[in-house]
């Protein structure tokens, strides 16, 4: 397993659904037991909007309907989304490293177990967005992709692409894990910069385990075909772009 | 009719006083107890203050989570340090307790703005923000010499002033350009040591 000066993760989220969706008092109570550790919280409304038209006459009829609740840390650096169907616990960059994040859906999951206890899931989620900040120079702003990147597109030399956007869906990845991979181009919040996007996004919707030290388990196993996946991916010129030191 | 739920924030053994207003703010279907009270007391401001106050809060809560997950955004090629004396001056620009009706919050396309230098720039010293009336970011640096100020404006642009303290705060030098051409117009003027470590 690799470590990088840089490693150029952006977000990374551990989400589970439910077969049975959680109560409005059970993601309440999730909440207000989680609230010491994700202090700001903002309401999750959806919207539902019908018309009916009739006689050339349109009426709206709007409903909110609760969804649930986002959780923050003071910093912004963690977010913790609790609704109805699922819960997420999501990580901005700077990444620490595995074993810190995955304490923190550890602490999601057992207060949850205490709040509601045994819920039946449906899904586990692991995905990992990562961006290769390419430095260009100030007469180019042209790089060859697959120089970063060993997927993507084919296309003629002759066309110079503005932006492109790919992605590839492997639903048995390795036993009853699935990949879904998206690359694209983005807008580099840097000068002088290119950035290309790389989104991993594994998933588990058959033979799902529901104990909780099953769950772990297989984040624990989803974690290293995500970062066999990622070395498989990406090229040495990537990974000196990772490696550069911090100055 | 709109219904109210108010609390006096300054007394919090106050109890609640809940009623009905209409949009003129005329008080109708209350206790005549809660009228009394609503009669000593300026209800409708106190409403409008409580709003108020709630507006802003929301306001500078919003405003720190956008420009701190534009930080997060590039903290892979920042110092841990550098960030977090970032994370601390935007706490204290926005903080509820120094924020007053003459402040602005911070424009996020001006900010985003800065942090496109930071990648021109990558050994950039820590800058003193600040916000200027439009809501701008505004970054200075400071040597023995030489007092550097940069605003950061909308759509990728910069303006800079650039005076001596020993003169007085005499203004020397002043320019506005796109970001991509600041360091060059920066490193023209030999004001590189101003900004950037070695």
């Amino acid at each position: 397993m690799n470590t990088y000066k840089r490693p150029p993760i952006i977000e990374a989220a551990i989400e589970i659904r439910f077969s049975d969706q959680l109560s409005e008092k059970e993601v309440d109570k999730l909440a207000k037991q989680l609230k010491p550790l994700y202090p700001l919280e903002t309401p999750e409304i959806g919207l539902e909007v019908m018309l009916h038209m009739s006689s050339g006459v349109t009426q709206s009829l709007n409903k909110e309907t609760k969804l649930g609740y986002k959780l923050q840390k003071d910093n912004f650096e963690e977010l913790l989304l609790i609704h109805i169907g699922k819960v997420a616990v999501l990580r901005q960059a700077p990444y620490p490293n595995w074993d810190t994040f995955l304490e923190s859906f550890k602490t999601v999951w057992s207060a949850l177990y205490k709040t509601s206890g045994f819920r039946k899931i449906s899904r586990i989620g692991l995905r990992y967005i990562n961006r290769i900040d390419v430095p260009i120079s100030d007469n180019t702003d042209l790089i060859n992709i697959s120089d970063f990147l060993t997927i993507g597109i084919d296309c003629p030399e002759k066309l110079h692409l503005d932006g492109y956007q790919a992605s590839m869906l492997i639903n048995s990845y390795s036993g009853n894990i699935g990949v879904s991979i998206r690359t694209a181009t983005v807008a580099s919040p840097l000068a002088n910069h290119a950035s290309i996007l790389l989104d991993q996004d594994l998933f588990v919707e058959v033979d799902l385990p529901q104990k909780s030290d099953g769950i772990i388990e297989k984040l624990n196993e989803m974690r290293v075909i995500k970062n066999d996946i990622f070395e498989s991916t990406i090229t040495d010129k990537s990974r000196a772009l990772f490696n550069r030191e911090i100055v | 009719m709109t219904q109210f739920f108010y609390q006096s924030k300054n007394d919090k053994k106050e109890s609640a006083k809940v009623g009905t207003m209409d949009f003129f703010g005329t008080i109708s279907s209350v206790s005549n107890e809660t009228k009394k009270y609503y009669q000593e007391n300026d209800w409708t401001s106190a409403i409008q203050n409580s709003f108020q106050e709630w507006f802003d809060e929301q306001s500078l809560f919003n405003n720190k989570g956008e420009l701190k997950i534009l930080i997060s955004k590039i903290a892979m090629h920042m110092k841990e340090d550098f960030r977090k004396d970032l994370f601390v001056q935007i706490d204290e620009l926005l903080s509820e307790e120094n924020f007053t009706e003459d402040d602005n919050l911070i424009s996020v396309d001006s900010f985003a703005g800065f942090l496109m230098f930071f990648g021109l720039v990558p050994k950039i010293k820590t800058p003193s923000l600040t916000v200027t009336h439009e809501g701008n970011i505004a970054t200075s640096w400071l040597d023995e010499t030489v007092r550097l100020h940069v605003e950061f404006l909308p759509n990728r642009l910069f303006r800079t002033a650039v005076s001596r303290r020993d003169l007085g705060e005499k203004e020397l030098l002043g320019h506005q350009g796109s970001i991509k051409s600041l360091e060059t117009f920066l490193v023209r003027n030999q004001l590189h040591k101003v900004y950037a470590n070695e």
